[in-house]
């Protein structure tokens, strides 16, 4: 059913319908905007990734397919927005803030951070994605913040389902390294 | 320090991807295997970790410059449609007016001649200047249409 009432809003919030379309905002774009900063690994892109993915979203309605949820749809075309992104911000040949500021030092663990709540330990995970490189980022974000499987991951990224694991492998193997602190 | 040689499948286990067999037969040698089910243990912790992390959520007013980006694209698009069926309008009118005046019982004077011409180019023109990129491709078209009959009409 929420399935139905995802694909209806979608429609309508297409065809101009504000009321709608706050209201799919409402449930995607925070989602959205997190997975756009995990998967850039940085905050100023996100916004701009999550508009694009809302325009293509409408652009492509018609690709909709219905038995697909709209979840996941929106996710898809997010995942090939960021990269879109990357590739640009690539071709601007930026520099990274991280490299002018000696931002994050690669091969040391990360420190736990304090935030004095009673959690105690937070984990400020868009920082700790930005040291995996893109394409370790994408699986892991797929696998952990979205439980795609193996063979979704690999439909989402265009690539076999062996190199999807090998890359989940690898990646996981960095972010032991790296989080060693907050694991033991 | 010791190996196991089902090690490299703890994480499909984890991830759910075995066959139901092959997760039952894992799920066993795990139990008696203190590698295996070490790696499991890291691999369970790392991903509670990262899940129990909470991701930075969409600011206010991006919210709204979401909203805007959205409504004016939108305008554009119905702009850009409404655009395409003037001009494809248009040219339906230059094509009907093209056949009638081919007909042959109605061979018009010099002058009823070239009040018609000014009535095609006046139709065309209309859906020419502001027309967007679609719309200035039925423009382009319709002009070469009134080259056309010009010519023809001329000889
Ligand atoms: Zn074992």
């Amino acid at each position: 059913m929420a399935r139905i009432r995802d694909l209806s809003l979608l429609r309508r919030a297409g065809n101009g319908d504000e009321t709608a379309f706050g209201e799919l905002a409402g449930r995607y774009a925070d989602r959205l905007y997190g997975l756009a900063c995990s998967l850039t690994g940085r905050q100023d892109d996100a916004e701009e990734i999550v508009q694009e993915t809302f325009l293509a979203a409408f652009r492509q309605l018609r690709t909709f397919r219905e038995e697909a949820s709209v979840g996941t749809w929106l996710t898809a075309i997010l995942v090939r927005q960021a990269a879109r992104a990357r590739r640009s911000r690539g071709r601007r040949r930026t520099v990274p803030i991280s490299e002018v500021s000696g931002g994050p030092d690669d091969d040391a663990a990360l420190e736990p951070v304090s935030n004095g709540s009673r959690e105690g330990l937070r984990l400020d995970v868009v920082d700790v994605l930005e040291r995996l490189s893109p394409q370790h980022r994408e699986v892991v974000v797929l696998r952990e913040f979205e439980g795609r499987s193996y063979d979704e991951i690999a439909r989402a990224l265009g690539v076999p389902r062996g190199t999807v694991e090998s890359r989940l492998h690898r990646a996981r193997e960095r972010l032991r390294e790296l989080l060693r602190d907050y694991l033991d | 320090m010791s190996t196991c040689p089902e090690t490299g499948k703890v994480a499909a286990y984890h991830d759910g991807e075995l066959s139901p067999d092959e997760h039952r037969r894992m799920e066993r040698h795990i139990e008696g295997c203190r590698l295996c089910s070490r790696e499991l243990a890291e691999l369970r912790r790392l991903s509670s970790l990262l899940q129990s992390a909470q991701l930075p959520r969409m600011p206010e007013d991006a919210l709204e410059r979401l909203r805007a980006r959205c409504a004016r694209a939108r305008e554009r698009s119905l702009v850009r449609t409404a655009e395409t069926f003037a001009a494809v309008a248009a040219g339906i009118a230059v094509a009907c007016l093209v056949l009638f005046y081919r007909e042959p019982s109605a061979q018009p004077s010099g002058i009823a001649r070239i009040a018609r011409n000014e009535v095609l180019e006046s139709v065309v023109l209309s859906a020419g200047p502001d027309a967007g990129l679609e719309a200035n491709g039925e423009y382009v078209l319709a002009r070469w249409m009134v080259a056309d009959l010009s010519l023809e009409n001329g000889k």
